[in-house]
């Protein structure tokens, strides 16, 4: 397998994975969000925004800290798993769902606001409880946010750099993804490889935007929306 | 015999805004009248289970002889079987007028009241089953709305002004189905209206609520025949007469009505004779004369006894007494010094019949 198909494997794992753990772990979190008016709610909602004005870096700064082994938690992860999380793929993922948390949160918690009050009421009294609810009225009410949180997560993902750089390293078929290799081959001066590579991620960025145009509804702008 | 037994406290930033006490009998319609903001719209969530047990902690509810809130018990909306129909028809936008009614009805917790066809036929909506509720009038949303409530066998129905948006055509036709509805099953109805003459055509029992709190509890013939309510609220716009069918006047096309010695005729409507029917008189549409007369175009001449006047800015209203019940007319002052009505006398309401309606 050649180096950059490798790479290319490797990012898309990233992003697939980071996606559907947020789809698991980050659809409950964002329907308390969206639902809830306890203040922990609304004190939440800054924390889980920051990753959008932070550099990228200084996450990945603190979270290769965690990860030392010298760290109460890098130390657990060691214990448990039997590898050091810092320079692995597991840490990668770790890094990618703190940053990329936000970008799925925000297009779900618009999606579920959306759904008035009044339905679930009219559910409940017809008998569905709240699992119920749940899964027959907001899950197909909210189809158009889930598309668009994930394509933005995998997009997202996928074009990762700072973060990737301070706690992946460079390690070829582990921790080696587009980005990195991009940077690499313009550092050893390999334009044309570069050219590949960005040129690559350039249409497949346009390809998801253009998509997630495509799925918004109206009047919702793709970069609009910051969570309030 | 009682089948609602609640005594329901919804207290909000240390107020209550509903504080009351009442019960309700296993059948009929049992309106809830007042005026908006007077807790109407609190009492039914609190019913069907929607208001947070949090703030109706002081609540006692019973139903059918179930406990639903007490100090220990707290039973889930989705556990009560409670039909709520809103003013607007929160139909889920999702699924087709037949999916949405298959909804209710794989999640019914007894017996159906009706089958699913049962309701289509019922309401009107064999040719709606395919459509999406954003294609749907007001008036077929709310049909839908109303059957799918109906289909999910509800030990108890509460309506929340469910005609308030609609047009008078739809208003009509959903009254009739709603009515028929409590005359032929077994399943109280709450109906909150603040429209008194919707409330005059369906209802069996008159709650009054102002304030959070349900200041009088009647019958409906108690109401309409209380002529100090009657005058004091100006509720006579609309008055209803108690009346039986006769017979069917086939070739005219008409119905004759009993009212006490008197009769009425109405528009054909499809009853047997013997059968029970509340006629809407319109004060608009009632205009009095001096004696009986045999030239008119007005078919209804029925012989009242005037019980009270009140002038005010060149119109008087009068109301009348036609065999125990009550209707008004308002006429101009002028009219009134022409005729010489005076309180007591006996006068003659004239009724068009082509506006009589159930």
């Amino acid at each position: 397998m050649s180096a950059d198909l490798q790479t290319l494997l490797i990012s898309v794992q990233l992003a697939a994975l980071t996606t559907l753990t947020l789809l698991v772990l980050a659809t409950p979190l964002a329907w308390w969000l969206a639902r809830s008016t306890s203040i922990l709610a609304r004190f939440c909602i800054p924390f889980i925004a920051l990753p959008l004005v932070l550099p990228p870096t200084v996450i990945g700064f603190y979270l290769l800290l965690a990860f030392s082994p010298d760290h109460w938690f890098g130390a657990a992860w060691l214990q448990l798993f039997g590898r050091p999380l810092a320079f692995s793929f597991e840490g990668l993922l770790i890094g990618s769902l703190i940053y990329s948390l936000p970008f799925f949160v925000q297009p779900m918690l618009v999606a579920f606001r959306d759904i008035p009050e009044s339905l679930l009421e009219a559910a409940s009294t017809l008998g569905a409880d709240a699992f119920d609810r749940f899964r027959t009225i907001v899950l197909p009410l909210s189809k158009q946010g889930f598309l668009v949180a994930s394509t933005l997560t995998f997009a997202h993902t996928l074009g990762e750099f700072g973060i990737v750089l301070m706690i992946g390293g460079n390690i070829p078929g582990e921790t080696r993804v587009l980005s990195i290799a991009l940077f690499d081959y313009v550092e050893t001066l390999n334009y044309a490889q570069a050219h590949k590579l960005a040129l690559g991620l350039i249409g497949f960025s346009l390809f998801t935007l253009l998509l997630l145009q495509w799925l918004s509804k109206p009047g919702q702008a793709l970069l609009g929306r910051r969570p309030s | 015999m009682t089948f609602v037994n609640a005594q329901l406290k919804v207290a909000q930033n240390n107020t209550f805004i509903l504080n009351t006490d009442f019960t309700l009998p296993p059948y009929g319609i049992t309106a809830l009248f007042g005026p908006s903001g007077a807790g109407k719209s609190t009492l039914l969530k609190c019913l069907a289970g929607l208001i947070p047990r949090g703030i109706c902690a002081d609540s006692h509810l019973t139903v059918g002889g179930e406990t639903w809130m007490s100090a220990s018990a707290f039973v889930q909306a989705s556990d009560r079987s409670v039909g709520l129909v809103f003013q607007q028809p929160q139909l889920f936008p999702h699924l087709s007028v037949l999916e949405n009614l298959q909804y209710a009805d794989q999640r019914r917790r007894q017996a159906s009241l009706t089958t699913l066809t049962e309701a289509v036929d019922r309401f009107e909506l064999s040719t709606l089953l395919k459509r999406y509720p954003n294609t749907l009038s007001g008036g077929e949303a709310q049909r839908v709305a109303l059957a799918r409530a109906v289909v999910n066998a509800p030990r108890l129905l509460l309506l929340d002004e469910p005609l308030t948006a609609l047009d008078h055509r739809s208003r009509a036709q959903l009254l009739t189905a709603i009515h028929q509805l409590s005359l032929e099953k077994n399943v109280p109805i709450v109906y909150v209206s603040h429209q008194w003459d919707e409330i005059i055509q369906i209802a069996d029992r008159v709650q009054m609520i102002a304030k959070g709190h349900i200041s009088r509890s009647e019958t409906l013939q108690a109401l309409t025949t209380d002529i100090e309510f009657l005058t004091k609220q100006q509720h006579l716009a609309s008055a209803i007469l108690m009346t039986q069918v006769k017979r069917q006047v086939q070739e005219e096309h008409l119905t004759e009505l009993t009212l006490g010695d008197q009769s009425l005729l109405i528009p054909k409507i499809g009853l047997t004779p013997g059968s029970a029917l509340r006629v809407l008189v319109k004060m608009s549409d009632v205009s009095l004369i001096a004696s009986p007369s045999t030239q008119s175009s007005i078919l209804n001449t029925l012989a009242c006894r005037i019980v009270h006047i009140e002038e005010q800015a060149g119109h008087a209203l009068i109301i009348l007494n036609c065999e125990g019940q009550y209707l008004s007319a308002n006429i101009t002052a002028r009219s009134r010094r022409l005729l010489d009505l005076t309180v007591g006398q006996v006068t003659y309401a004239q009724i068009k019949a082509t506006t009589l309606g159930q």
